[in-house]
């Protein structure tokens, strides 16, 4: 009905018109037919005989008066004749005549002069001469008037034949015109379905180029949207940077003698440094999560032990604001389960911190349970001032929190409970919550958890690392053009043992590589008028070492095809900045690693690199337990050496003891953020912690530091607990080891100029 | 059927009908009175010469066949009487394609034999129980059964209709 309805008013004429005329058509074409079936046709042949055999029998009775002489075969001869007249009255003939003789009244004249004939025949005895004149004088009359019934039958029936032709004819032009009509319609339908069809096709391609742009728009949004999120990851990274520096520093200036109000600028620094670096992690997490670099890791781990670490965390803080904080675990909740106990602990860690961060008195409490088919449930219930309904709808929008007073009196991102929701949505669960103004709230979440495996202890892949030594001295070109960046990349590479050489722009790097060969390029991809790609490009297009040298490429961006641009471009790696020592290690053992894998003695063999075999070399790291720290020295001869070189002993002494003043404070950052789950705030600290201990030359406390650094991202808590433990055990023994050896040199004196010397043959 | 088939299926009847044992019986008397009809041409029982005469006695004696129609020459529907004409031939017994019917009047008409198998085509001698005069159409009439099968109404079967019958040729 409705298709019906969308047909044009002209189509539905054309269709009537055409209908119309057929059934015109029909009817005429049916006139026809049942014309040429009328009484003049059918028995029109049969009148114009009978006028005519009556004319013929009448001429041929008065023709045989004079010469038959038998009476009998004459009488038959009027039988014949009267039998005509009989015909002229009866059946269809005779009706037919009828209307011929309507006016004329001829045939009654022939009856009656018939009947004339009869009565003389019925007197007659016999043949004579007299019987034969009054014979002929009464069928002389007949003969005239049959005569004249001929010539009316075929007047009437010469007219009625033109009649029919006329009317037929009519007919025939009727039934052509009819035809031509119909014929038109039919044109006139098909040019309107024609134009229709035209018509429709031209609308499904508006509607096809409609699409087209409303999709060309949709991946515009998609793309600026990614383009967002990228911009507030690189930006969020790129402040991070800093920040480091002014938290580091802010840090250093309290372990300084100040005075109070100094210190307690420094303080203020210090907290609103730290508290800016959680707002960035906070946006760097969302980020990630928004474009999708949310990677979810399947453990097994103990739900106990988070549950109860997160809580003992917010321990002091409740304590502090007076809050009794519980939980409670179902009994039915497995002991241990598999999934991402990271991800777990930071939503829990965020609405525990929400709880207590909204409540001003009475008790916070976190329930646990677990459902028969396998999903576990986490509700954090608080006495705080809840949430009215119009913030209801805002709680879990991006950048928004409860109302604009919320963010003035607390403060925050307003990104923690999104990170909840995209977070236990990624896990394939569910986020709610229920809540009344002045009687407290309650949130909970609820994902689908499965019971771990009966453990068996092949933690392998988090396991870290330990390389063999590399070949000492190896040749290194960093192309770079930030001052900074050279300098850092100078100091960590020379600490692995690498000579190191820095250009400043892509076409130094082009003029350096002119010379002696190098055994590996680390490549800066962005700089001014050449940037890495082009520089590597080029490089790989000479015929010399160039063409197979490994590039690293360094860069700060984290999203996007970069890599896959990397390896087009021909460069066999690739390192985010900022660079760790770590990375770098690892890289170069990738790269350029000795040849033999299993030893752990700094080979002497500076030219290992070069062959062609480094490729597959040291890609299988040695595995080790984390606290098999056996034999391994705890302090670096040659850096105290070096560091000796440049301060006095007196200097190197305030340092260390600087140091030992930090270490207890850097350690309870490092363990706070484990439990919180902050995987960057890890991986920073350690970094922080491994380049101090470094520089101080507490190899040991910087392995183990690293150790942390490069497992914070993969290691599961526990794990993460443990290295930091094992950091902790291995402190003071180097701390003493250090004193030792302050007080060793500063007995003896220094001749670590030969020992250097030895060291770099 | 083509003509050979009709010829065929006559030859047998004739044969069945006049086996000869019976033949002394079955041949053909002579008319007592006014000969009506008088039948030549290709058939085997003759009382006059090559030609087999009629009087009203002798078509009697053939099964009469009762047809009531309408015709083009008559009103109303009227009821004639008279045996079916393949009698008449079987009678005689005919052997040929076609009937040459002359009417007294010397109006001939030619049947195809097919038409007085397919059809009980009869020689009419009465109508509505009085005998056919010359003036009626009479004595004989040839009468197609109109009503039966309308698709007789034809200028042809009409031309075949001959009144006032004297002779019939078989050939």
């Amino acid at each position: 009905m409705v298709n019906y309805l969308r047909y044009p008013l002209r189509l539905k004429l054309g269709a009537a018109a055409v209908l119309g005329f057929f059934i015109a058509a029909l009817v005429v074409a049916g006139m026809i037919v049942w014309r040429q079936e009328s009484l003049a046709n059918s028995v029109g042949g049969d009148v114009t005989w009978a006028a005519y055999k009556l004319d013929r029998e009448a001429i041929q009775l008065r023709d045989k008066l004079d010469e038959v002489n038998d009476l009998d075969a004459l009488r038959i001869k009027f039988e014949l004749l009267y039998s005509r007249l009989n015909i002229l009255q009866r059946g269809d003939i005779g009706e037919l005549f009828q209307r011929i003789d309507d006016q004329t009244q001829l045939i009654p004249a022939i009856a009656s002069q018939m009947d004339i004939l009869d009565l003389q025949f019925g007197g007659l005895e016999r043949l004579d001469e007299a019987s034969r004149r009054s014979l002929q004088a009464a069928l002389d009359p007949l003969i005239d008037l049959s005569q004249r019934l001929v010539i009316a039958t075929n007047t009437h029936l010469g007219k009625a034949k033109q009649q029919e032709r006329e009317a037929l004819q009519w007919l025939h032009w009727m039934l052509l015109s009819l035809l031509g009509l119909m014929s038109l319609s039919i044109l006139m339908v098909t040019r309107f379905l024609f134009r229709e069809a035209r018509e429709n096709a031209e609308s499904r391609r508006a509607q096809e180029v409609l699409r087209r742009r409303l999709e060309e728009s949709a991946q515009k949004a998609q793309d600026a949207n990614e383009a967002k999120s990228e911009f507030l990851a690189t930006v969020s990274h790129e402040i991070r940077t800093p920040l480091n520096g002014v938290i580091g520093m802010s840090e250093m200036l309290r372990g300084r003698p100040l005075d109070p109000s100094s210190r307690r600028y420094a303080e203020i620094i210090h907290d609103s440094a730290d508290k800016l670096l959680g707002l960035i992690n906070d946006i760097l997490d969302f980020s990630r999560i928004e474009s999708g670099h949310l990677e979810l890791e399947h453990v097994d781990f103990s739900l106990q032990e988070l549950i109860e670490a997160a809580v003992r965390l917010f321990e002091p803080r409740a304590a502090y604001k007076g809050i009794t904080l519980t939980s409670q675990l179902a009994d039915d909740v497995p002991e241990r389960l598999q999934g991402d106990p990271g991800r777990l602990r930071q939503v829990l860690l965020n609405l525990l911190s929400n709880a207590i961060k909204f409540t001003e008195h009475g008790d916070v409490s976190v329930q646990v349970s677990y459902s028969a088919d396998e999903r576990l449930l986490v509700s954090v219930r608080d006495s705080g001032s809840g949430i009215s309904d119009e913030q209801r709808h805002r709680l879990f929008e991006p950048f928004r929190q409860g109302d604009a007073s919320t963010a003035r009196r607390f403060g925050g991102s307003g990104l923690g409970l999104v990170i909840c929701r995209r977070l236990v949505s990624a896990m394939g669960g569910d986020i709610e919550f229920i809540s009344r103004v002045g009687e407290g709230s309650r949130f909970w979440f609820e994902v689908p958890l499965r019971r771990a495996n009966p453990p068996e202890q092949t933690n392998k892949s988090a396991e870290p690392h330990f390389w063999p030594a590399l070949p000492s001295g190896q040749r290194l070109l960093v192309v770079e053009d930030n001052a900074i960046n050279q300098q850092v990349a100078r100091i960590m590479l020379t600490r692995l043992g690498c000579r190191v050489e820095i250009a400043s722009s892509g076409e130094e790097a082009l003029r350096i590589t002119q010379g002696d060969p190098f055994a590996l390029i680390f490549m800066d991809l962005q700089m001014p008028l050449l940037d890495g790609f082009e520089v590597t490009r080029q490089l790989r297009r000479r015929a010399d070492w160039c063409a197979r040298v490994p590039i690293v490429a360094m860069t700060a961006g984290t999203f996007g095809d970069e890599h896959a641009r990397c390896l087009a471009a021909g460069m066999n790696d690739y390192l985010i900045k900022p660079l760790s020592s770590a990375q770098l290690q690892a890289t170069l053992h990738h790269h350029i690693g000795g040849m033999d894998e299993t030893t752990s003695i700094p080979s002497e063999d500076g030219r290992a690199g070069e062959d062609g075999a480094s490729e597959e070399s040291a890609s299988e790291p040695i595995e080790a337990s984390a606290v098999d720290s056996g034999n391994e020295p705890r302090l670096a001869l040659d850096v105290l050496d070096e560091l000796h070189e440049h301060l006095a002993l007196e200097d190197v002494r305030k340092l260390v003891n600087v140091y030992r003043r930090q270490m207890p404070g850097r350690l309870e950052a490092l363990s706070l953020a484990i439990n919180n789950g902050q995987v960057d705030q890890v991986m920073q600290l350690a970094h922080l912690v491994k380049g101090e201990a470094l520089s101080l030359g507490l190899c040991q406390v910087g392995e183990r530091a690293r150790e942390l650094e490069s497992a914070a991202q993969r290691a599961p808590h526990d794990h993460l607990t443990m290295l930091l433990d094992a950091l902790e055990n291995c402190l003071s023994p180097s701390l003493d080891d250090l004193e030792a050896w302050l007080d060793g040199t500063s007995l003896r004196p220094i001749d670590m100029q030969d020992s250097r010397e030895s060291n770099a043959e | 059927m083509n003509s050979i088939t009709y010829s065929l299926a006559l030859f047998l009847l004739v044969s069945l009908s006049f086996l000869p044992a019976h033949a002394g019986s079955l041949s053909l008397p002579q008319p007592t009175g006014n000969v009506l009809l008088e039948v030549s041409g290709d058939i085997r029982y003759t009382n006059a010469g090559d030609k087999a005469r009629f009087d009203r006695k002798m078509l009697h004696t053939l099964p009469t066949h009762v047809l009531t129609t309408h015709t083009p020459w008559t009103d109303g529907k009227r009821q004639f009487r008279g045996p079916l004409i393949r009698d008449v031939l079987s009678r005689v017994g005919a052997d040929g394609d076609e009937l040459r019917v002359e009417a007294m009047n010397g109006y001939i008409g030619l049947i195809p034999i097919s038409d007085v198998v397919d059809y009980d085509v009869i020689l009419a001698m009465s109508m509505d129980g009085k005998p056919l005069v010359i003036r009626n159409f009479g004595p004989l009439f040839v009468l197609y059964p109109f009503d039966e099968n309308p698709d007789l109404n034809t200028e042809d079967i009409r031309y075949r209709s001959v009144w006032q019958v004297a002779k019939i040729h078989v050939h």
